[in-house]
């Protein structure tokens, strides 16, 4: 056990060491990297991942190869929602809110159906509710989403509480205190750990593992749903999909702050400190003009890497 | 209804084809209307092939589709910048696809890291070397290319002939001793592993046999779309690996098994296509004063997806609640 603790521990430094090379890496390409309007904007692009890789965490942790590429999907949903609700009035700022939150629970149930009842792999459900969602998107909107984020929203979505802090960073704090409680404090975290860790001796003890699960998911719609949500106010203009590229960050997020994959063992503190430093990554990339095609490539590098550093299994004669 | 069990791949694709038949009429046994199919659908089939021999080694692979879009784009590149023959621009792409397959058997295997996220990082890095390769959409191949993969060979389609030297020379595969090796470990690797089997290079073999495959799709592809376009491949990634599951043979641990039920299991997609596409025709020629809109369809064809990944797994528990 202890030696599990220390190798947690060191994790950590080394998630905090990366994050400090990484900066000063920065600093060494452009003397701009460290201005306050840059970290402002690392900043709030690491919120809207850090609001999605909270969901992936819950559902990583469940175990059973648990894993949501429909986060992306359902980001996208609710930005095109909020967007239509919405229409550029504050009026409606409360009721695109609830029903955007209420529609991420709702495919986030779909997917626990097919996941927890039909038992199929949750990659394989995932990705075809994901495919189903691009379809329905484009069927509300006819393919050209119209509307507008309401003024207040994006107010909030854009404007800072000091030079180098959004809001958006604040709630994203906030969110990253309560996601602390709900692991540790409440009597779901304990269950969710529990039948990640092992779900057998979880259900011999009472706990009703479906159920924890069918509520991970639901939990992950509901957060993925939210960060639409921001997406939506922050961009003022929301295409079809614009959410895709958050799904691959948000499982790397996961890996990256040391959440085993094998489900059980992890916090949302290494996922918060992994979605910091692949927004850093990212936005240094942008500062040495990496083109789309080399993004994608680096991205795949720096993933395959940190697998091999972090996942790796015992050997089959151990 | 014994006789069904473990067969409900077949099951579902009977079904698929008689609806079909149903609405398409007797113009659905046309020579041109089945070449069309398996046409049309070729690079699915394979594609599900590819992912039936790494599934049966208890892995998955989710960089099939970015191979398939590779091998698009390293042809292209080939045919139209080199200025190689397509055959030539053919067997590099198939060595590309095996590349890829090795480096991610290899980091799978000798690694020891879950196949699901290696090769979904694989993904992401095949498709920035794609889109590097070929970075926007366009070039063409030489005519008779897609001439010959539309036309026939003695009277039968030309893309049917592909698929069958394909599926006779994968199931003749299973007297290999490897294949053997291959179930074993999708059955229960530590098993294999106590009884000799070296599971490393089996694993290797599994996944640079699926790279090559599904570069052999990214070929049909080519030869079927005549140009290049990287950005199409991801969505046969799910699309194989549903193939894979509706065809229900998963719990079987017979090679045979898993070749038909891949194949089953793709041609179910593929008639469920052509359903759905002959439907909604059928309600536009007809009643014209409805307006349908196209993503109609598409939302049709996943969902009935997802019917059909649901059905295909609870009837695997069914049977494994009994003891199978």
């Amino acid at each position: 056990m202890s030696k599990m603790r220390n190798k947690i521990q060191s994790q950590k430094f080394i998630l905090v060491g990366i994050t400090i090379v990484l900066l000063f890496t920065g600093c060494m390409i452009n003397g701009q990297f460290l201005r306050p309007a840059n970290v402002a904007n690392i900043l709030i692009t690491a919120s809207l991942l850090g609001f999605v890789a909270s969901g992936q965490t819950l559902v990583v942790l469940s175990g059973n190869d648990g894993l949501d590429l429909s986060v992306g999907g359902v980001m996208s949903l609710g930005a095109v929602v909020a967007y239509i609700i919405m229409d550029g009035s504050d009026g409606k700022l409360l009721k695109a809110f609830f029903i955007v939150l209420f529609v991420g629970a709702v495919v986030g149930l779909f997917n626990a159906v097919g996941v927890v009842f039909a038992e199929i792999p949750a990659l394989v459900m995932t990705l075809a509710v994901s495919n189903a969602l691009t379809s329905v998107q484009q069927l509300i909107t006819g393919g050209n989403p119209t509307g507008a984020p309401s003024p207040a929203a994006s107010r909030i979505a854009t404007s800072k509480v000091a030079a180098f802090l959004p809001w958006l960073t604040v709630i994203w704090i906030a969110l990253t205190f309560a996601m602390y409680l709900l692991l540790t404090r409440s009597t779901y975290g304990k269950r969710l750990y529990a039948v990640g860790s092992n779900e057998r001796a979880a259900v011999l003890s009472g706990i009703q593992s479906g159920r924890i699960r069918i509520y991970t998911y639901m939990i992950c719609g509901v957060l993925s749903a939210f960060a639409g949500f921001w997406l939506c106010a922050y961009n003022e203009v929301i295409y079809v999909n614009a959410g895709a590229s958050y799904v691959m960050p948000s499982v790397a997020a996961v890996v990256i702050g040391g959440t085993s994959i094998a489900g059980g063992r992890g916090s949302y503190m290494g996922t918060a400190a992994g979605t910091v430093i692949l927004t850093v990554i990212s936005s240094l990339l942008v500062m040495m003009d990496t083109n789309e095609a080399g993004k994608y490539m680096m991205n795949g590098v720096i993933l395959l890497v940190l697998l091999v550093i972090y996942t790796r299994h015992p050997k089959i004669r151990q | 209804m014994k006789w069904l069990e473990g067969k409900l791949g077949y099951v579902l694709l009977a079904g698929a084809l008689v609806i079909n038949i149903c609405l398409q009429g007797i113009g659905f046994f046309t020579a041109d209307s089945i070449g069309a199919l398996f046409g049309s659908n070729l690079p699915l089939l394979l594609a599900a092939l590819a992912q039936t021999v790494i599934m049966a080694a208890g892995g998955i692979d989710i960089s099939i589709g970015n191979t398939i879009a590779l091998a698009n784009g390293i042809i292209i590149v080939c045919l139209n910048a080199y200025g190689m023959s397509f055959s030539g621009s053919s067997l590099a792409a198939i060595a590309a696809g095996t590349g890829v397959g090795l480096v991610n058997g290899i980091i799978i295997a000798c690694f020891r890291v879950p196949p699901l996220l290696v090769t979904f990082a694989m993904s992401t890095f095949i498709k920035g070397l794609a889109l590097m390769i070929l970075p926007k959409p366009g070039g063409n191949v030489p005519t008779e290319v897609y001439r010959t993969y539309g036309g026939t060979i003695f009277m039968i389609p030309t893309a049917l002939v592909i698929l069958i030297v394909v599926v006779v020379f994968l199931v003749l595969a299973g007297r290999f001793r490897i294949t053997n090796h291959m179930t074993a470990i999708g059955s229960n690797e530590r098993n294999a592993y106590v009884s000799g089997v070296r599971v490393e290079l089996v694993k290797v073999t599994a996944y640079a046999a699926g790279g090559a495959i599904a570069a052999l799709s990214g070929v049909c592809l080519t030869a079927l779309t005549a140009t290049g376009d990287v950005r199409n491949g991801e969505s046969f990634a799910l699309q194989s690996i549903a193939a894979v599951i509706i065809g229900g043979m998963l719990g079987s641990g017979k090679w045979k098994n898993y070749i038909l039920g891949a194949v089953s299991g793709a041609l179910f997609l593929a008639v469920i296509n052509n359903i759905v596409f002959y439907a909604f025709s059928y309600v536009s020629v007809n009643y014209p004063e409805m307006q349908i809109s196209t993503y109609y369809q598409q939302l049709f064809s996943n969902f009935i997806i997802i019917f059909g990944l649901m059905s295909a797994a609870l009837a695997e528990r069914r049977n494994r609640r009994r003891g199978r």
